[in-house]
Formats: structure tokens, sequence, C-alpha cells
């Protein structure tokens, strides 16, 4: 557990697992350090026919009643689309023009972590024993209040994922989180800083430079052409910007 | 049996779908929510995120620029010439050639280096995170190996992640299995297959994998 303990990494960790949280051996240490209990209560009745089979697991493919794996097209997010989570709305379910997406949580009862545990929860869709889904609020990830944080689902959409890392991150060091806002954009950031939008979208940055200091901000379409420029504006603060889908946001000291 | 092949199945589905996504990750860094309009002639960027075993020497000792440095000539790119004239983005020229030949776009490679070569790289510290892919370690006859797991490198997750940590300031190192030992690394993110709970009738994935680092945890 040394990566886990404050004295040997002082700087901020996260674990995350990508296909569900154990309940065996060392992983009761881990799940111990973050106030979760030995084992969830929730018993997932679509996973197989037989009870016995039942665990916390959610995922987004469905199973035959023999623990098989179901036809791609009964895949279902376990997410809803959108949901507000750390007082901001953002798209919850991961995208994916290119392949089926698969999902895995666990999901944990509002009863078995203490709330000064859940740094971010939201909604998860949960199948029950009539083969419906219902919407429950779910903990996403959890901290054990020294820096460190276990994530409880594997991935999320780009929008909610990269803020609620964010948030983390600046409740763990004592800093302003980077990104103010969720942003359907690509994002980089550092003393050049670049959003890449995959959607219309609003960027919201808080960058390294000095209160004051002059900058460039530059905009380019999906054709790479400048469509906005401002050189040796004084930073505010943060850079704030609207974004059409596929255009680029460039921010660097002033030139 | 039947939840043990369940859970290996879908582990493995998941590993293989990530790496996919991983993979166009890697090669791209737009994203598309919207499929219709989706611009398959957008241009296209890597996204720096290393295997240590094929690390870039550049990752760690990044080309320096001085901010007063004149803007550089923009000159035409070609395939076999010379790249000098790269050497100081912030993108390899490898990556660059391997991510602007993905496009089908005529003119895209005069667009994206007219429009890279406009911006010149500042000085840079940014902290860096260590992202560490625990490896997938279940027994031989669960007919997944860690080899494969590696192949299938687990993530858009990965990708999600890399993303996530570049927006909040960091420089990403990726390493498999045990901490980044070049450096102090201000942030760690373990990225472990984990598994599933046990049942009545099985034990779960987990039992065989996850946080095993050499330097962290005695295996599971």
């Amino acid at each position: 557990m040394t990566l886990l303990d404050p004295f040997n990494e002082p700087g901020p960790v996260f674990v995350h697992p990508v296909v569900g949280l154990p309940d065996s051996g060392a992983w009761q240490n881990v799940r111990g350090q973050f106030g979760l209990p030995t084992r969830f209560a929730f018993a997932n009745p679509g996973l197989s026919s037989s009870v016995e089979y039942h665990i916390s697991l959610l995922t987004s493919f469905a199973v035959t009643s023999e623990g098989e794996n179901e036809d791609a097209s009964k895949d279902e997010s376990i997410f809803a689309a959108s949901g507000q989570a750390l007082g901001q709305t953002m798209s919850l379910a991961p995208f994916s023009d290119f392949c089926r997406l698969r999902e895995v949580a666990n999901l944990a009862g509002s009863n078995e972590i203490t709330a000064d545990r859940i740094f971010a929860s939201c909604s998860m869709l949960v199948p029950t024993s009539n083969g419906a889904r219902k919407e429950r609020a779910a903990p996403y990830l959890v901290t054990n209040g020294q820096g460190n944080y276990l994530w409880l689902i594997n991935q999320l959409h780009h929008e909610a994922f990269p803020f609620i890392v964010g948030q983390a991150i600046a409740e763990a060091t004592g800093l302003p989180a980077v990104l103010a806002k969720p942003t359907k954009a690509h994002v980089w950031s550092g003393l050049q800083a670049f959003a890449m939008a995959y959607d219309n979208t609003s960027v919201n940055q808080r960058l390294p430079f000095a209160k004051g200091q002059l900058i460039d901000i530059t905009v380019y379409d999906v054709r790479s052409q400048p469509i906005s420029e401002q050189k040796g504006i004084p930073y505010s603060g943060s850079v704030q910007a609207e974004l059409n889908k596929h255009s680029l946001m460039v921010v660097q000291p002033a030139r | 049996m039947v939840y043990s092949r369940f859970s290996l199945r879908a582990g493995k589905s998941v590993l293989i779908l990530i790496s996919l996504m991983t993979l166009l990750d890697l090669v791209s860094c737009g994203g598309d929510d919207d499929e219709e309009d989706f611009d398959e002639d957008e241009p296209v960027a890597s996204a720096p995120t290393q295997n240590p075993a094929v690390q870039h020497p550049t990752l760690l000792n990044p080309p320096r620029l001085r901010p007063t440095q004149p803007q550089r000539q923009f000159r035409p790119w070609h395939p076999e010439g010379p790249l000098n004239h790269l050497q100081t983005l912030p993108l390899s020229p490898q990556q660059m050639e391997t991510s602007i030949a993905a496009s089908p776009r005529p003119g895209i490679t005069t667009d994206i280096l007219e429009r890279i070569a406009a911006h010149l790289k500042p000085d840079d510290a940014r902290p860096i995170v260590n992202i560490i892919l625990d490896r997938f370690r279940v027994p031989s006859e669960g007919g997944f190996s860690a080899d494969e797991y590696f192949e299938h490198v687990s993530i858009s997750i990965v990708g999600n992640v890399g993303d996530a940590l570049k927006a909040a300031g960091y420089r990403t190192i990726l390493t498999n299995d045990s901490p980044w030992e070049g450096g102090k690394s201000d942030l760690t993110h373990i990225l472990t297959p984990g598994g599933n709970e046990d049942t009545e009738e099985e034990v779960g994935m987990g039992r065989f994998t996850g946080l095993t680092l050499k330097t962290s945890v005695p295996s599971l």
C-alpha cells in the first residue's frame, strides 16, 4: 500500500479499476482505506439467472441467464445521457462512434459509504428484478480524505471525467481547478494551452499566468484558418471562450 | 464456472474495446459526439502519452524554445525530407508524420504545419503525473495473458485519463506495473484491471489481478 501511504507518496493518488472492484485479498485493504464495506450490498439481478452470481457489478452489456454475453444490440449504457455532479450539469454516458462501448461500475448504496468519503456522485441506471432499469444515485469517485481517490466506475463521458478529476486534484492540492466548468473539448493546460472542441462548447480555464501577464489567444476553425486572434491582452485569472465544434484555441504568453 | 466465464469475457471485451479507443486517442485528439456531422477531413494531432519502452528522449527533457526566438519561417513538409524545422515543436516529427498522413484531405499537411509553426512552445515546467498500467494477471487457463492485456493496453480509459490529467496541467508519463523511477512525480494514477467480487460459486477475477505493483503492494 506504499502508493496509498501519504508519508511515502505525498502527491494525490488515483486508483482506477477497469473491470470492477474485487473484494478479495489485498483489495480489502484498499476498500478499508476508502471507507468502503468489505462487500457492497447490491446484487445485480441482470448478471445471470443464478442468485449466487449476483454481485454489485453493473455493466453496459447484457448477459444471458447463463452468464454469457448477449448480442451487442442489447447493450445499454449504465449512465443517463447527462446528469449533475459536483454542482455542474455534464454529459455522463461515454460516447463512441466506432465500436460499442463497455462500461463497468460497482454500485454502492448511499448508506454504505459516509458522505465525507464520497467525492463525486451522480446517477446510474440499475437493473431491477423485473428486467427494468431504475435510475439511482451512486458514488462515482470516493476519497480516503488524505488526497487519494478510488473510482467505482471505469469510464465516463469525456466532458464529465476530466472535470471530476480536475476537481479532485484541486481538493487534494489546495490549488484552484484548471477547468472551472465541464467542457466538450480536449484540453491541454500549461503555459501554452490548447482546447480542441468536439462540439459547440464553452471553455473556462485557469492557467498558470500571473494576473496582468500579457497573453495571446488564437482560435482556428476546422480548416486551420484563424478566426480570432487577440494579442498581448492581460491575463485576468482565467481564459473563457465560446468554441464552435472542431475549432481550436491556443493560449500562450504574448509573442 | 458460469460467472467466471462471464467475468473473463467481460473483462476481455472491455479491454479490447478500450484499447481500440486508446488507439484512436493516440492518433487523433478529436472527438465527436455527433456522428452525422463528423467530418473525416478534420485535422488530427497526436496525443503524447508515452510508453516508457518506446519513450522518446524528448519526453523527459522536452526541447525548450526561447520566448524571444524570432518567428521561424515555415517550410513545406515532405515525407522523406529533413524535418529539422520541426524539432523544436511540441510534437515529435514521427508523431506528426503519422498523424498528418492519416488524413485524406489534400493540403492538410500545409494547413496543420502552418498552424503549429505559428506558435512557439514556451518554457514549460508542468508537474508530472505517472500513469501506471497495472497489468492483468490471471492463471493461464483463464485464457487471457498479461501480454494480451498489455497489448490491449487498457483504455479509452487511458485516453480519457491522459486527457483529464493534461487538462489539469500535468505532463503524463506512462509506466507499466511499477512507478516511474526517472524522477519525482507529482501525482499518480493507477489503472488496474481490478475485477469482480467473489460469488458463492467462484472467486472473482480480481483475486488474481490488480495492484501488484512491484514497489507498492505485495501480490494479491
